[in-house]
């Protein structure tokens, strides 16, 4: 059988120099920038050819003696892989100590090989979807050490476009992390005739005449650009269609191959499914490809036990020598790459992930990531002796009859569970320890009231014996008395005598007997007393529990009413995880209906969960599913034969645009289909059109250097001027008789709209790029090439600079907000800033556009900003939450020069290279009560348990 | 590393050590080593030499050129060439500051002879432009920048030169077809001969090449003004060369490649300028200049007011046109001409 020059899903390589084709220019760029810095960050979408692009483009731009590279993938830790990398290309063995270092394992290398060191991280994202903190922040600091040191190694780092914003994590040890980088667009439809008719030349098949062209059409219908990734596969399935039937002679590549194949739909799942199909048991291969995809929808290295590990997660156990068999069967059949050295397996390509991807059900997607969950707890409990608490366990409760835990992990499990229990067991004791001080307090109470009521006894027999010792006194008087009256009658008195002493003797008797019961009185007294301080005592104490135990129950409240909240909380941020992963779902379904269906239940759970009103996946999902009901082109009108080079809005609706044509049109979008009324043609290209603030003249400027005057309500040239022998570049109102412009100079001139006389006023330091007027404070901003933004307040003398903001890019655009408080600064490399106009400070830099900022809009309210870039995009900015992602328009079929929002309050629009113009809903909610009315169904059972999850009720989506 | 770069090393080695004497600390062994590691040596030797020697030395020694092959036969001839451009450089610019500075005078014939050869370097010009100005320094007694180089201008060293013109017109063109074993044969030769050679400019190894990307002017009140010299150095096995900073009372040509004799003395130097310049320096900030490479280049041919260089890092040609002083280094190299022999013969049109 003959040999294929397709490569299929894999990368190219070195070696693949003669079947390379396509990336000419990408490949130029590469080499120019590798040579610009010591990292140079490759990045955009999955399937562009970024690790081909370095792998076999840049490698075979290098002689051999220039060139050694060391590939690295992230492997279990990035830091390893380094390591164990680095070792391999080492010849000398370093004498093995501690104190080696990657720097000077790497002088080693050199010297052995005394060639540049480039090191390629390849599916550098990996880092941030398996890695953790304490992995990136040790490698990223071996990066700079190596940086720093005298070595002759460079950085190439390869990522996906998406996971650009987790390097920024990076910039505080690498600020040179961004400096030098390369965005590798998808290939254009003429680069890929290229990909197609190179290898075939090299492999001597012969192509017949427009076979290219009809290939691509049939890939990929009306489309400027080719996913690589369907190209491949579709030519290698082409190509083993040919060669079955040619067995020998001539290979031939014809018009009629491609009719007899029909119609081409997803060649990449068509593929998987055909694939798996083949294998006795698919539902188990399915199941088994499902451990080589991420959370995040990338591919994943893992070994066989891995894999095996994973699908008991998702509750299936296959046994080893089972998984082992299937994988051996997915490599076969080109789905999985053979082992690496460290004998792990991955799929061939992200896209093959991002197709498994989509088979995994919420379910299973759940399971994992309840088993995540617990993997990193068991991880957490061996390092810090964590365990999992009652909230924890009742998460993963649902699921874990179907987990299959390790013993180990299980142990963990109900240790936890055990330590849970123990806890609630030690809050009963608590409260018993309560209720017994309680007793006690009761108690002490009963024992003081007792003592009182002693005391008060002890009292009483005081008073009785100091009532009876008076008496005695009394009595003593009264015989002393007898006995001088006995002295006097003596007989008398030695009886009364007799008596009085035997009365002496009773008083004395009694005397002591008073005493001994006022002693008596007085230790009860005492007794008493201690009695009470006891009991006051005991009180306090108790008081004290008592208190104790109220900030306990407090607490405890407290505690209930925070793990009710972090329940609502969570509960609300899965259901907004769920609506964000379905709004992207939404935008990759082929079926229309569910298209609809699914964007706009994901539409329904943001907006009842109080999600983000601007949610970017949310609403490209619910874009996805209008344009999917709706007529091809539905918010596309042509205007131009060239670019849209000015584009104004009149009124609510009504647009005026000038373009690179030389035509003037205004466009009603009111009407469906858009009216169209052409207003003029001139032999000339337009450059820049302005309204004035009072809307009656409009301005527009040529690249010849001419400027018309337009009456903005009857649409009739009222002047021609010709003021420049270059391009009139931008052009500005204010609010009172003035009209600004400028050329390629650094002049800008000042024209009496009453009079047409002109006044120049010199600018210093850069050509005037773009100008803003700011009516309020009276303000006009002036962005320069330099990078600099001159602030010149204007007076009907002139205008005299008030400030400057500095910068390095050039800037291309500036726009004040309509409150004059904000200027937003475009620039060439597709930065945004927003300088704060009463503080004269830079307030925030809005990173997105990969190009040049060609426009820049705020909305009536100030609310939002709409930017438009080279890129092909334009964005709308939120900028009352700034630092949420900003909504993409990336439906646009060229460079966005124009952008404007309608002044309807419900759309935007936008002015493209290619003469369209575009229109897209603002908000959210616009779409939401269209497309339910297109479709007539609601989902199945079926599809809510794909799409949304077994474990939420289901609802209507739509009202049918 | 393979041995068959060991006889180069140790004698280019023992050569340059004359000169800079700190490197002998590089021949006596580690103390947990049992020999000295010839690989430091070999390192030392490419950061010794100018960068654009230096480079073609590490590709020599490089992994990929160690087998007696086809392909290190090649770098040889290379390596030679870049070594002779460099001199014949340094000899062309030495004898354009004699005319200018002190009034030397040129006869019609090397005029002629000079127009015709510098306008499409070779090997063999390189070799031609050697003798013939080394010759006329003498006649003239030119006390020269490199004082060693009188030492070397004889006969001896320029047969050493003249043996590669046949050997790189022949072979290193593929005139003639060679067996594996002339092929291995010669390229022992061939290292022979190129030791040779370094050995004899060693001296060269004293004197520093760099890049001025800048002089500031400090003034501060009352005192006299001072020149702070960005400098990168050129001499590195790597082209991330290393940067530092000078403050002098006097200052040296800016963005200009300087061969200076030492970074402390700011008016010993010959400007290299344009026969050597460096685009790193350039800010890429017009569409326009996305595709010059940063890099050392050397200057190759002078048509139809073009100036065409060759990369030394970068091995693929590469248009300067863009560059922002392309226009200066235009007028600098139709001055040199005019001075050195007739601009109309080199630049027909």
């Amino acid at each position: 059988m003959n040999q294929s020059p397709f490569k299929f899903l894999d990368s190219y390589t070195k070696e693949d120099k003669d079947i390379f084709f396509g990336r000419e220019a990408e490949v130029e760029d590469v080499y120019t920038k590798v040579f610009q810095g010591k990292i140079l960050l490759v990045y955009g979408a999955s399937g562009t050819g970024k690790s081909s692009l370095i792998s076999c483009g840049l490698a075979n731009k290098f002689q051999d003696s220039d060139w050694l590279p060391v590939e690295i993938r992230r492997g279990t830790n990035i830091n390893d892989s380094v390591w164990q990398q680095l070792e391999k290309v080492l010849l000398t063995p370093v004498a093995s100590s501690k104190n080696i270092t990657v720097p000077k394992l790497l002088k080693s290398i050199y010297l052995d090989h005394f060639k540049p060191i480039f090191l390629v991280f390849d599916q550098f994202e990996e880092l941030f979807i398996f890695g953790d903190r304490e992995e990136w922040e040790k490698f990223i600091n071996t990066v700079r050490e190596v940086i720093d040191s005298d070595l002759q190694v460079r950085f190439i780092f390869i990522v996906r476009g998406e996971y650009l914003e987790y390097l920024t994590d990076f910039e505080q040890v690498l600020p040179e992390i961004f400096g030098n980088r390369i965005r590798i667009e998808k290939m254009t439809r003429t680069n890929a005739i290229h990909c197609i008719t190179g290898p075939c030349r090299s492999a001597g098949i012969e192509v017949e005449e427009h076979f290219p062209d009809n290939l691509l059409t049939k890939l990929s219908p009306n489309k400027t650009e080719v996913e690589l990734t369907y190209l491949q596969v579709f030519l290698d399935r082409i190509f083993k269609k040919v060669s079955e039937k040619t067995k020998e002679g001539k290979i031939i590549f014809s018009n009629a191959l491609l009719e007899e194949l029909g119609n081409v739909g997803d060649v990449l799942s068509q593929f998987l499914d055909e694939q798996i199909e083949l294998i006795p048991e698919s539902e188990k291969a399915l199941a088994l490809l499902k451990a080589f995809v991420s959370t995040d929808a990338t591919k994943k290295q893992i070994s066989m036990q891995q894999a095996a590990e994973f699908v008991k997660t998702i509750g299936q156990d296959l046994g080893e020598k089972q998984v082992d068999i299937l994988i051996q069967e997915l490599v076969n059949r080109r789905i999985l790459k053979d082992k690496d050295e460290a004998g792990r397996y991955e799929l061939r390509h992200d896209s093959i992930a991002a197709k498994i991807f989509e088979k995994i059900t919420t379910y299973e997607r759940d399971l994992i990531e309840v088993n995540h969950f617990i993997t990193y707890a068991f991880g957490e409990h061996d390092k810090r002796n964590f365990l999992l608490n009652e909230s924890d366990l009742a998460y993963i409760a649902p699921y874990e009859t179907k987990l299959n835990l390790s013993g180990p992990v299980r142990e963990f499990i109900e240790k936890s569970k055990a330590a849970v229990r123990k806890k609630n067991r030690s809050r009963k004791q608590f409260y018993a320890v309560l209720g017994v001080i309680s007793f006690l307090l009761l108690t002490s109470i009963f024992g003081l009231v007792y003592s009182q009521r002693q005391k008060s006894e002890s009292d009483k027999n005081a008073t009785l014996a100091r009532e009876q010792s008076a008496e005695a006194l009394k009595q003593k008087e009264l015989a002393e008395q007898q006995r001088v009256l006995a002295e006097q009658k003596q007989r008398e008195a030695d009886r009364q005598a007799k008596i009085a002493q035997e009365q002496s003797a009773i008083a004395l008797t009694q005397k002591q007997e008073a005493e001994r019961q006022r002693q008596l009185a007085n230790a009860l007294r005492v007794n008493a007393e201690e009695g009470r301080k006891a009991a006051v005592e005991e009180k306090e104490k108790a008081d004290a529990a008592k208190l104790e135990a109220e900030k306990y129950s407090q607490l405890a409240e407290k505690n209930s009413q925070l793990a009710n909240q972090e329940k609502e909380n969570a509960t609300r941020f899965r259901m907004l995880a769920i609506a964000q992963a379905m709004g992207a779902k939404a935008s990759q379904l082929q079926d229309a209906d569910q298209k609809v269906l699914v964007a706009q239940q994901a539409y329904i759970f943001n907006h009842q969960y109080n999600g983000y009103a601007f949610q970017p996946d949310i609403y490209n999902g619910l874009y996805a599913a209008y344009e999917a009901v709706n007529s091809d082109k539905f918010n596309t009108t042509s205007l131009h034969q060239g670019a849209v080079k000015g584009l104004i809005a009149l009124a609510p609706n009504i647009f005026i645009t000038a373009g690179a044509d030389g035509k003037i049109i205004k466009a009603d979008l009111s009407t469906n289909p858009p009216t169209v009324t052409p207003v003029d043609s001139y032999p000339y290209v337009f450059q820049c059109i302005a309204l004035s603030a009072d809307k009656k003249l409009i301005a527009i400027g040529s690249e010849e250097g001419k400027l018309l005057i337009y009456d903005a309500m009857t649409l009739k040239k009222v002047r021609e001027l010709d003021v420049y022998q270059s391009a009139l570049w931008a052009l500005a109102f204010d609010a009172h008789k003035y009209l600004y412009t400028v050329s390629n100079d650094k002049t800008i001139l000042r024209w009496d709209v009453g009079t047409y006389e002109s006044t120049p006023i010199m600018i210093t330091g850069g050509v005037v790029n773009s100008l803003s007027i700011n009516n309020k404070d009276g303000i006009m901003a002036a962005g320069l090439s330099n990078g600099e933004v001159l602030l010149l307040k204007m007076s009907d003398n002139g205008t005299t600079q008030i400030g400057k903001v500095s910068g390095a890019k050039p800037v291309t655009k500036v726009k004040f907000n309509t409150a004059g408080t904000m200027l937003a600064i475009g620039k060439e490399d597709g930065s945004i800033v927003l300088w704060d106009v009463a503080s004269s400070e830079i307030s925030q830099s809005l990173t997105g556009h990969q190009a040049m900022v060609s426009d820049l809009q705020f909305s009536a309210d100030d609310l939002f900003l709409l930017s438009a870039s080279y890129d092909g995009t334009s964005m709308l900015w939120n900028m009352k939450s700034i630092n949420e992602r900003q909504v993409v328009f990336a439906d646009h079929g060229g460079w966005v020069l124009q952008a404007t929002f309608n002044p309807n309050g419900r759309d935007l629009t936008t002015g493209d290279a290619l003469g369209s113009l575009r229109y897209f809903p603002l908000k959210m909610e616009f779409y939401s009560t269209d497309i339910c009315n297109k479709i007539k169904r609601n989902m199945t059972e079926k599809e809510w348990s794909n799409f949304v999850g077994s474990d939420i009720p289901y609802q209507k989506t739509c009202d049918k | 590393m393979s041995q068959v770069n060991d006889a180069l090393i140790h004698g280019v080695f023992d050569e340059i050590v004359k000169y800079r004497p700190a490197l002998a600390k590089y021949l006596i062994a580690d103390e947990d080593e049992s020999e000295v590691d010839i690989r430091i040596l070999a390192d030392q030797i490419i950061k010794s030499y100018p960068w654009p020697i230096g480079v073609e030395l590490r590709r020599l020694f490089s992994g990929s050129m160690r087998s007696l092959d086809r392909g290190r036969l090649d770098q040889l001839f290379k390596t030679i060439e870049r070594t002779m451009q460099f001199l014949s450089f340094v000899m062309v610019i030495e004898l354009y500051e004699e005319v200018v500075k002190k009034k030397m005078g040129i006869d019609e014939k090397f005029a002629a002879q000079f127009n015709q050869r510098f306008n499409l370097l070779s090997l063999g010009n390189f070799t031609w432009i050697i003798r013939t100005i080394g010759t006329l320094f003498e006649k003239n007694d030119v006390q020269q920048f490199m004082p060693e180089m009188r030492g070397i201008l004889h006969e001896n060293f320029y047969k050493g030169l003249d043996f590669w013109v046949p050997e790189r017109n022949e072979i290193g063109h593929y005139q003639i077809n060679l067996t594996q074993e002339e092929i291995e044969k010669r390229c022992v030769e061939y290292a022979d001969k190129l030791t040779f050679i370094l050995k004899q400019i060693g001296f060269i190894t004293k004197y520093k090449l760099v890049t001025i990307r800048e002089i500031k002017v400090k003034k501060q009140h009352h005192r006299e003004a001072r020149y702070l010299h960005w400098i990168d150095i050129l001499n590195s096995s790597d082209s991330d060369f290393k940067s530092t900073e000078e403050v002098h009372d006097s200052f040296a040509d800016s963005n200009s490649v300087l061969l200076m004799k030492s970074t402390k003395e700011p008016n010993e130097f010959l400007n290299m300028s344009p026969l050597i310049i460096d685009t790193r320096t350039e800010v890429i900030d017009s569409k326009e200049k996305f595709n010059i490479k940063k890099d050392i280049f050397m200057y190759t041919k002078f048509r139809d007011r073009k100036l065409m260089y060759v990369g030394t890092e970068v091995t693929e040609k590469c248009d300067l046109t863009n560059l922002s002083d392309y226009d200066l280094l235009v007028t600098d190299f139709e001055r040199l001409i005019e001075k050195l022999g007739s601009l109309s013969t080199v630049n027909p049109a």
